[in-house]
């Protein structure tokens, strides 16, 4: 599964940290959703759309 | 390479007991010079302590729910899954191999399944849980 979070993240100038603690992840976490290595659960899914203002499509795509 | 394969201290820490319990069980024997007689049968006790204990897990289990999303607590708990299967499977060619095979002790599988739990780990932190 594809993502978008790298670019979102850019957008907003926040780094990993940044993202892990406002979705009260660790930093790893992040660097392996964006690096494609871990797929969010359905929960952070919807905590990342929620904090990105999104529908959870428009960030994470199919392969 | 180091950069790239990543190893951890959890990893080296998991490794390191794997391999010292599998030095140390060299030393030791399961065979027992006298075993008192059992007050229950084998299996009443047996069934009594995994239902106590997994039980206990299952309620330890549930501090870690809050990690549940992260990464890290993802790649420990897929690697319990190939300790797991890879201690089922020791045990299994051993059972098997009993005739050829010198006799494996608790402590080699303690060592194997540590030893496999800590491989596993390794492994999705190289390659990642989707690999």
């Amino acid at each position: 599964m594809k993502n978008r979070l790298k670019i979102l993240r850019a957008e907003r100038d926040w780094s990993q940290a940044d993202l892990a603690e406002r979705l009260k992840v660790s930093r790893q976490s992040v660097n392996a959703i964006e690096t494609g290595k871990y797929d969010p659960s359905l929960p952070l899914a919807f905590k990342i759309a929620d904090l990105f203002e999104m529908t959870i499509e428009e960030i994470f795509l199919k392969d | 390479m180091w950069k790239w394969i990543k190893p951890d201290w959890l990893f080296l820490f998991m490794l390191t007991a794997s391999v010292a319990l599998l030095l140390m069980s060299g030393l030791k024997s399961d065979v027992r010079e006298f075993v008192p007689p059992p007050l229950f049968p084998k299996v009443a006790l047996l069934i009594g302590a995994v239902l106590l204990l997994s039980a206990i897990a299952t309620v330890g289990a549930k501090l870690d729910r809050k990690h549940l999303d992260d990464y890290m607590f993802q790649m420990v708990a897929n690697g319990a899954v190939i300790a797991i299967v890879t201690t089922l499977l020791v045990n299994m060619i051993w059972e098997m191999g009993s005739a050829i095979l010198p006799p494996i002790t608790r402590d080699d599988l303690i060592a194997a399944m540590m030893g496999s739990w800590s491989l596993g780990y390794f492994f999705y932190r190289w390659r990642g849980l989707n690999a």
